[in-house]
Order: structure tokens, then sequence, then C-alpha cells
């Protein structure tokens, strides 16, 4: 296990400088000059070449792109994120403002939709074919099928406005109790929106481990009806479920910027949609940096899962 | 069975591979009827274009005055921004003491634009290109497109979003060949001085990228750059309205003003809400707020950092208030009273202003404000890429800035009229904390995350894209009679504040700065605010490119 | 106890059969067992409904309306439902219906478009290189792997930045995420048929490798490729909508349901005053909702019918 997990890490190496650099590339062929957004257009029209050469020579936007991008490569590998081009701020303390936010609000929402989706995909599955399942096969395709920046509106127009019970959008200023009140929407909204894919996933693995030959004979052995399905149907069934979730990780970062602009939450979402608008290379690039590492290290994590909860798999 | 599902399968795929390939016209909704009068290939005889007599039937003043009659503003400006927004049919000038008198009115007359098409020969088969690049004009955009096609003129039109300065400014390279690739561009100014407006029609203007060189308009344009005396430069700027209003070298279309949202909570004390763009004597310190905290709940916290004062004086409240500037300016931006300078003195040929400034006023780290403060400032801010042109224009033409003791001298070459507005904007910045910071990086420097000055209120804490509180400054040298004693800044940037509204629904605003035609309508409508329109107006209009385009 | 008098009620049914197979009355039936199953499957019936009539709503919309959808009224801005508009005018006094149905073709087109193209991509390039293996099928699967484990919100939002914003490159752009999950697909689909002798008879008979592919074995991995263009289109048609609400989308000037809808966000954040204005963007909401719904049931219905394991 260690030795994979060695092997499979040192692997990560080449994969990240492949794909931050064409990242990097990327925003180099993004139209337009970065310049434009760190001097208002009008002031821009009056300053001559020679001005605008020396305002990129300081900032260090000049020379080849290569040249560039190695250098972003070695702060990085020394731990220096680098600084916000709109406020020299550095981007690691940035994002440590930015992170909380965004996590706290992905993590309830994955929180929701795996307890919620696991506990009405085995009742489904259970109760196969019966008025129950039925009914939330169709309340889960209506799930995916409605926006989720509808579903938003809708909880907004019913919660917020109707009922009074939440404040409409923004994070809680200070105090558990604030945070937990603004969190509880926009988290409820995104993790029900997330809930339909998780509640048809487990249904259906539920149903497929419910039919395997070693939970009949449990059953024949003369279990409770509750034992066989929970030791032996759950348990097997919780490995393709957690391999989704496992999935779903990365998505913490980036997952929700849809909803971050419904409820105006200060998060990463929002924050690198606008670094891409303006072209702020390093912070694009430490976001994007982020996302990669997330997805790389949990798809490590699920093949880990995977052969610790099924003891049939074998790592190689 | 599987072998037909396959080919109709395949065959789906080439279908939708075409359907990507080329713009599906046949279900585009957008796209105009042909129209029916084509002028049979060339033009025969001469090179117009559009069956004017012009390489570019821009170029024909008929056509142009056609364009601006066939616009129905009073319907837009009721129908499209609820009347918040002021029509504009004579000028980019706002009716009031700078408008000039004898202006054309260009009222919506579709009969007469229809004739003065038909005069110019118009056939309908040149097609205007048209860019914008904001995005609160698209609707607006859209229905001149509609008036335009009523009278028999098409137009396309672009969203711009990037490189913005090189595709709309660009100006031609000799006068005759276009330098941008429009024909119209909606766009707007947000001037300080009228100088703003009317100094990029001039031939030599480096963002020229519209009106023809023109010997008559430059030699207006000249005349009103050294006029002294506002009666000067108010002759001055009427002939170069009327000039622009009969020869019709942009469409004005509206002004667009701001708007300030106050709660029930706050009392102004009679100070005007003023204008939002720059600087004015507010007296804030004599403000009360009606809540236990004592805090005034407010926007333009930073979102990215707290903008420098070099481009936009007064756009930010930490720009008015954490700074102070020499002079005081009205609420009509016309410099009063000193404000770091005790008293003031302008020579009599306008070319040395002498300014004694305040004794004991310290910044807010304690250090003493010193004339060498303001001498370094003033010479630093013209080092700075981007600084405003109105600020750079006056102090490049200073000869000697001279510091005496508590006196600081500016001896200037020319007359500058605009030098009291300049020292009325432009706030004093602390010489000890930027000296060691390039110009360069001045914008970006970390001074703007917790800047330090000598204004009524001192930065306390700032959490981008969060908040930023100000607490009273208890030494300022004006102590006033209010009860603010912070001042709580939810982050808007300047384009906007989009949580405006939810910060009102939950009554988490008291003042705000707003730019945004829907929501004053969305704040109309709640109770317990109310929204002042800021009397300075800006002009949103349409450029016109009468340069050739290849 | 006599066998030959005494006959159960399933013999004479089986006798019968019989008797009907031996005089030719039973024949092949004209449609196959697949379809069979769908027609039971009442919600994809229903879905198939609802699809046919707002297809044929949409292509057809001159026949329902008679506004263009770019005809305004600065006199009747915002006005309520009525005999003349029956969803009302939106901010410019254009008719709602009509923008409905004629952005309902630019939204259907997107996606359906969007997923052909994603299928095309994906499943060319699956059968065939899944079929050949090599250094092109290991590259191929890490770029999928990439693709699919970046949020496809994020992905588009950057190639949106690169390319810029249109009709032509927002379904380019859909192809481009959307191909990666065909891809594995079919791949793995034909990863197993590979297996199967008559891929294998084939090849001992030296048929092209091409043809084998194309001819032999995409027809066997139909059914799960259609399932996934169905529910490929419905997912686009919620990302047209999610992007016009960033501003991402297809320019606003073009009437498509999810520009419709982003009249009550104003830059990402929602437009209060317009809430109570229902008919501007609710009426369209139920029409986007109501279609991406029509196809999920479609999609569904379709898998369920294409599974040997479900008996229907």
């Amino acid at each position: 296990m260690l030795n994979f997990t060695l092997r499979k890490l040192i692997g990560m190496i080449p994969m990240l400088i492949i794909i931050t650099f064409l990242i990097y590339w990327g925003i180099e062929l993004m139209p337009g000059d970065v310049i434009d957004f760190l001097i208002p257009m009008d002031q821009l029209a009056e300053m001559s070449a020679e001005e605008i050469a020396a305002f990129k020579a300081a900032k260090g936007l000049d020379g080849p792109m290569i040249v560039r991008y190695l250098s972003w490569l070695k702060d990085v590998c020394t731990g220096n994120l680098g600084f916000s081009l709109q406020n020299n701020m550095p981007v690691s303390e940035l994002m440590m403002q930015k992170l909380p936010a965004t996590i706290e609000l992905s993590l309830a929402a994955l929180v929701i939709s795996t307890v919620l989706g696991i506990l009405l995909g085995v009742v489904s599955a259970l109760k196969k074919g019966k008025i129950a399942d039925n009914v939330l096969t169709v309340a889960g395709m209506i799930g995916v099928a409605i926006p989720q920046f509808l579903f938003g509106i809708f909880c907004i127009i019913l919660f917020c406005l109707t009922l009074n019970w939440f404040p409409v959008g923004q994070r809680g200023d200070g105090g558990l109790l604030s945070e937990l009140h603004h969190l509880f929407l926009p988290a409820f909204v995104l993790g029900i929106s997330q809930t339909a894919g998780v509640m048809r996933y487990s249904r259906s693995s539920m149903l497929d481990s419910m039919n395997r030959d070693y939970v009949k004979t449990a059953r024949a052995k003369g279990l409770p009806e509750w034992k066989v399905n929970m030791y032996h149907g759950f348990r097997v069934a919780c490995t393709p479920v957690m391999v989704l979730i496992g999935f779903r990780l990365p998505t913490l970062i980036s997952g929700a910027i849809v909803i971050e602009n419904i409820f105006q939450w200060p998060g990463v979402g929002r924050w690198f949609t606008d670094a891409i608008k303006t072209q702020n290379t390093p912070i694009i690039m430490s976001v994007g940096l982020f996302m990669v590492l997330m997805v790389l290290l949990s798809s490590l994590l699920v093949d880990i899962l995977t052969a610790v909860l099924d003891p049939r798999v074998k790592l190689s | 069975m599987k072998r037909i599902a396959s080919l109709l399968l395949a065959l789906c795929m080439v279908l939708a591979l075409c359907a990507c390939g080329g713009t599906p016209s046949g279900n585009n909704p957008s796209n105009p009827p042909a129209n029916n009068s084509q002028s049979g290939g060339q033009p025969s005889g001469n090179e117009g274009v559009g069956g004017t007599a012009y390489p570019n039937p821009l170029q024909d003043v008929r056509v142009r005055q056609a364009l601006w009659y066939a616009i129905d503003m009073d319907a837009i400006v009721d129908g499209l921004w609820s009347n918040t927004v002021i029509a504009a049919h004579k000028s980019l000038v706002p009716e009031g003491a700078w408008q000039a008198d004898g202006l054309t009115e260009y009222k919506y007359d579709p009969e007469k634009a229809k004739e003065l098409l038909a005069e110019a020969g118009w056939d309908g088969s040149y097609t205007l290109k048209a860019v914008y690049y904001t995005g609160n004009l698209l609707d607006t955009i859209t229905a001149i497109k509609g008036y335009w096609e009523a009278v028999g003129v098409k137009m396309e039109f672009d969203l711009l979003t990037d490189n913005l300065t090189v595709l709309l400014w660009t100006p031609s390279p000799d006068g005759v060949k276009s330098g941008v690739d429009w024909d119209l561009c909606f766009a707007g100014t947000n001037a300080l001085t009228l100088g703003e407006l009317y100094n990029r029609h001039h031939s030599t203007a480096n963002n020229n990228s519209t009106v023809l060189w023109d010997k008559d308009l430059d030699a207006l344009i000249d005349k009103a750059k050294v006029a002294v005396t506002t009666e000067d430069q108010k002759a001055a700027y009427d002939a170069i309205q009327k000039y622009e209003n009969e020869n019709v070298e942009t469409i004005p279309l509206f002004y667009i003003p701001s708007w300030i949202i106050t709660s029930k909570h706050l009392d102004m004390k009679g100070n005007a809400p003023g204008n939002d763009q720059f600087c004015y004597q507010k007296n804030i310190l004599d403000w009360t707020i009606d809540r236990a905290d004592k805090t005034m709940y407010t926007n333009t916290g930073a979102v990215n950092a707290l903008e420098h004062t070099a481009t936009n004086p007064g756009l930010f409240w930490h720009q008015e208030i954490v700074f102070d500037r020499l002079l005081n300016a009205d609420t009509s931006l016309t410099a009063s009273d000193g404000m770091l300078a005790e008293s003031y003195d302008v020579s009599d040929d306008g070319k040395v202003i002498t300014f004694k400034l305040r004794e004991g006023v310290k910044w807010h780290d304690g250090e003493p404000f010193t004339a060498e403060d303001v001498k370094w400032t003033f010479e630093y801010y013209c080092t700075v890429p981007g600084a405003n042109t109105v600020l750079t224009d006056v102090i490049n033409d200073a000869s000697s800035i001279e510091v005496d003791g508590n006196t600081v001298t500016f001896t200037f070459n020319n007359p500058q009229p605009n030098a009291l507005t300049v020292f009325s904007q432009w706030s004093v910045l602390p010489k000890h904390c930027l000296e060691n910071v390039t110009p360069e990086n001045f914008a970006a420097d970390t001074f703007w995350q917790n800047p330090i000055g000598t204004g009524p209120f001192k930065v306390e804490s700032v959490k981008l894209g969060e908040y930023t509180t100000l607490v009273r400054n208890n030494d300022y040298f004006k102590p006033g009679t209010g009860n603010i004693e912070k001042i709580y800044m939810y982050p808007s940037s300047d384009a906007g504040d989009e949580n405006l509204i939810t910060n009102a629904m939950a009554d988490k605003i008291d003042y705000a700065f707003c730019k945004d035609s829907s929501q004053v309508q969305q704040v109309q409508d709640m109770a317990g605010f109310n929204v002042d329109t800021v009397n300075v107006t800006f002009p949103r209009y349409i450029f016109l490119n009468m340069f050739e385009r290849s | 106890m006599n066998m030959k008098t005494k006959k159960t009620a399933l013999d004479r049914k089986l006798d019968k059969i019989r008797v009907a197979e031996e005089s030719g009355k039973l024949g092949t039936k004209l449609t196959n067992r697949t379809l069979r199953k769908l027609t039971s499957n009442k919600l994809a019936v229903f879905g198939a409904i609802l699809f046919v009539v707002i297809c044929v709503l949409c292509f057809g919309a001159p026949l329902f309306t008679r506004y263009s959808p770019t005809e305004f009224s600065l006199t009747e801005i915002q006005a309520k439902p009525s005999l003349a508009h029956i969803f009302g005018t939106d901010q410019m006094g254009r008719d709602i219906w009509s923008r409905m149905l004629y952005g309902g073709r630019i939204s259907i087109i997107v996606g359906l478009g969007s997923a052909l193209g994603a299928a095309l991509l994906g499943v060319t390039l699956g059968m065939y290189v899944g079929y050949l293996g090599g250094w092109v099928d290991k590259i191929l699967m890490k770029l999928a792997d990439i693709f699919m484990s970046i949020p496809q919100m994020v992905m588009i939002i950057i190639i949106v930045a690169l390319v810029g914003q249109s009709l032509q490159n927002l379904i380019i752009i859909f192809i481009l995420t959307g191909w990666p999950s065909m891809y594995r697909m079919a791949r793995s689909k034909v990863l197993s048929l590979r297996e199967e002798e008559f891929v294998q008879s084939l090849r001992a008979f030296g048929i092209s490798r091409t043809k084998i592919a194309f001819k032999h074995m995409l027809p066997n991995a139909l059914g799960p490729i259609v399932v996934n263009i169905t529910l490929s289109t419905a997912m686009f048609i919620l990302q047209e909508a999610s992007l016009s609400v960033l501003n991402y989308g297809v320019p606003m000037e073009l009437a498509t349901w999810g520009n419709i809808i982003s009249v009550i966000t104003n830059s990402g954040t929602i437009r209060f005053d317009w809430l109570d204005k229902w008919w501007m963007w609710l009426p369209c909401s139920i029409m986007l909702i109501l279609f991406v719904l029509s196809i999920n049931f479609i999609g569904d219905g379709m898998r369920d019918a294409s599974d040997p394991t479900q008996i229907g």
C-alpha cells in the first residue's frame, strides 16, 4: 500500500507540471492584455508605448512566456505562490481568506447530499417498485431538471422573502449562530441539487449488491432482514458511493460558482471568475494548481478507499 | 434494425456538425430581414458607399443628423430606464450653466430622418457595425437598432470585453484611414472637466479614433484649453458645442446620473449629497446616526485593495475621508476654502499659487504633516502610470514647487484654469510611507491595504472582499458635532455594488453610492430609504467613426 | 390420471401459440423488444409526448405566435399577461411567449447539437482507439480523466474567456467538455465487445479493423450511446442557462431560454424588484424544466429498456 501510494505521488509531478504549463499558456492566449485591467482605459489611452513597456517590466510581465512560467514554477517550489497583480497581496494570504468560506459551504452541502442521498437511495432500493420508490425516482429527476440558480431563487422567495426564516445571502459576521444562520440556505440548495445523483447511484449499487449470491446466502441462513440489508447489502453498496464522493472532492474548491453568485457568498468561485476576467495570472495559477492537486489526490484516495472497503480489489 | 439506427445516428451527427459549423441563420430570430433595395453590386460612377457620395457614409452630415433624429430618446429613457436618466437632445453637456444657448434640438422625427437619408442618397445597402463595452446599454442599443431599421438603416452590434483601449481608441494613422474596425461605439465618459469631453476630438489627440481631422474644430478646442477665466472658458465651450451640434460629431443619448441612497437612521445635518465621483465638503464629523453601535453602514469597501488616489480622486469613501486635500470643494466642485491649507493665494496672472499650511496636523500614525509631503505627493503623482490627465496636465506645467517652512508655492509656465480643481480633488499622501515605492507599484502597494492619511476617519481593519472599517479620528483639526464613531463598509468596486439590495433589505445600509439604475428602481420600492439623484451628470453617447474602414 | 384429457391453462395457451405460429400468423413483429419495453414505460411515453410538443412549438414557432421575438414596443414594457400577449411582455415590451418559442430553438440546438457533436467525437475516438489500444489510448484516457475531474463550469468559463462568447463557440466548448464521458463509455463497451466471439471470427476472416469497429461493433454499443446523448442534451441545456446567469453564455441579444430567464439576475445576483413580475421569468423557467424533465424521462426509459437484465 505504502509503495503504491508513493509511486502514485511521484507520478503526479510530471502531470502537475504539464497541466500548470497548459493553464499558463492558456492565460497567455487569452485575448486582450493584462495591462487593460491594471490601468483605467482613459488613462491608458494617454500612455506612450515606452511608458507601457516600462510598466510591464516593473511588474514582471515582459519577457518570453516560458521564462516567466519557469520562474513561477521555481517560486511555487519554494512555497511562494506569487502576488496578486491588482494589489500585491501574497496569493497564499488571499487564499486563506477565501478558502474557508467555500470549503465550509461545499462541505456542508457534501454532507447534506451524501447523508440524504444514501438514505433515500437505500430506502428506494429496499422498496423497489413500490410507491415510495417511484415517488423518489420522479422527485430525483425533477431535482436534476431544475437549474441550481432557479432552485436557489425559489428557496430565497420562499424561505427569505415570504417566511423570513433566513437572511438573503452573504456570510455571517462573527458568532457561530450567525454563521450557521447564513450558511444553512446556500448549503441546503447546493446539497439538495447534488442529492439526486447520489441517491440514484446508491439505489443502483444497493440493488446490485442485494442481488449478489452472498446476500442471498445470508438471507438463506436465516439472518434477520435488517441485518442482511445493513451488514451485507449496504456495506458493499457503500464502495461505489464512496468512489462517487471521492470524485466530488475537487468540487469542494470550485463547484459552487453559481450558488456563490446567487447567495453573494465571498468564496473562491467568485474570486476565481473575477481573476479570469482580469487575467490575474498568479491567482488563476494558484487556484488552478490547487484544483488539479485536489483532483489527483482524490483519485488516489479513491483507489486506496476502494482497496480498503472492498476486499476483492488489490492495489497494483 | 440496428443498421438503420446506426445510419440514422450517423446522419444526426453530420447534421449536428453542420449546425455547429455555420451560423444557423434560418433559426436566428435576431437577423434582420434582407433589405430590398440592393444597389446592384458596385455603385456606379462615384466611390460612395451605401448610396452616399462618400467612401464612409457617416462622413455625410445628413446621415449623421438622420441617425440622431431617428432615435426616440424620450421613449427609451421612460421605458428602459424608468426616467432614472435624463435624455440628451442637444449636447454632451447637460442642461444648466455650461450648456450653450441656441443649439438645434434633435427630437424624435422619423420623417425628417427619412428625408435627410433620401437627400444623402442612402440606399440601405450598407450595414453599420457598432460596438459597446458596458452590458447595461444592451437594451438601449437593441431599441436604437429597431428605430434605425424603421428608417432603413441596418446595424449589427457586438460586445467588446478585452483590449478595449486598442480596439476602441487607436487613432487614425493619416487622417484618412480608420485605426479601428467599427462605425459606431456606444460609450460614455465620466468627465471632471469639459476638456475631457472635447479634447479627444482634436486631430492630435492620441485617443481620437472617430472625429475627422478638422482645423476649425482644432482651433476651437485649442482656444478652450488656454482660457483662464470662467467667462472665457464658457464662451470657448459654447463655440465647440455649437460646432459639434451642427456637425453631429457624436450623438449624445442621455446623461446618466449617479445616486446616493440614505437610510432613515442617518442625519446628514443639511449637508448635500453632492457628487459621488469626486471630493467635496461633506462635514461628515457633524453627521449623526440613530444606531446603538454608532456605526454608519455603507459601501465602497475594499474588494482587492482600497483604490489609490492618483486616478479617481473621490470615487470611494476612503479616498475622501481618510485623506485630506489642500482645498475644500463645494458640491459643484469649485474650490471654496482651505482644508489642509489654512489659506491660499493666486497671483493676478494665474501662474503662481501659494498655500499656507495648517500647523499641528498629524498623520494617523502620529508623524507630523509637513509641506514636504505636499511637494513630494504632487511630483510623485505625475510619475504614476495611469494618473489622471487633468492632474498631470496641470502639475507637469509647473516650473517649480518650492517649500518654505509651512508654505508651498507652485509656479506654472502658463495660466492653469484647472489648478484649483486639482488641489481640491487630489489628496496629499504621506511621503514617509511611500517614498520607497516605485511608481509602477504604487497602485498595488500594500500601503493601500491599510492607508494612512490625515482625514477625519482612519482605517481600522480591512478584510478584503468582506468588510472595511474606519474609526473616528479624534485628533482631527476640525472636530465635529456628530456621533458616528465607526464606518462599516461593504466591499464594492467602481463597477458597482452587487450586494447593495440585500444589504438594504437587511437594514445594513445608511449611505450608499449607487450607479445602477435597476438598483435605484428596487430601492425606491423599499421603505425607509431616500434616493438622491446626484446633480452632476455624465453623458452616454455614440462615437461616429468618420474615417475610412478598410 | 389421464394426461391427455386434463390440460392446464398454461398448456392451452402454449398450444394456441403453437397453432398461430405454425399457420404463420405470428411472424416477426415490426417493432423490436426494446421499443415495446419503452412504450410500456409510462414516464418515458409522457416524456416523449412532452418532448415532441415542445419541439413542435419551438420549431413551428410562427404558427403559434404572431409576434416576432425581436419586435419591441417601449410603450408596453413589463405588461402583465393578457389576451394580446399570453405571457405578457418583457422589459423592452417584447412578447415573452414568442421569445420563449424562438429562444427554445436556439437552446434545443445548443443542447442537442453539443450532445451529438460530443458523441461523434467521443464515440469515434472511443470505438477506434479503444479497439486499437496502445499509447494513443493511454494518452486519451488520461486526458479524459483530467477533463472529467475538473469541475465543468470552471473549465467552460476558462475556455469562454479564451475563445470569446458566441453561439458557435458555446457549442464547440460543450463538445470539448462533453466528449470524455462518451469516450470512456464507448471505450469500455469496445473493450468488452472485443473479446466476443463474433469479433474474434471477423478478425480471423481478415476484415479491416476500421470496418470491424464501426460496422460491427458500433451497432452493438448503440443503446448506451443514445441514452448518453439524451442525458447530455438535458445537461447542456441546463448549463447554457447557468452560463447566461453568470454572463458567460450565448450573447444576451440572442433570445435563448437561459437569456430570457436571466432577466431576474443582475450580474449574478438576484433582481428582487422583478421577482413579483413572474411572467418575465417563470413561464420560461417552467418550459425549460419541463423540457429537461422530458428528456430525462426518455433517457431513463431508454436505459431501462436497453438493459437486458431487466425484463419488461
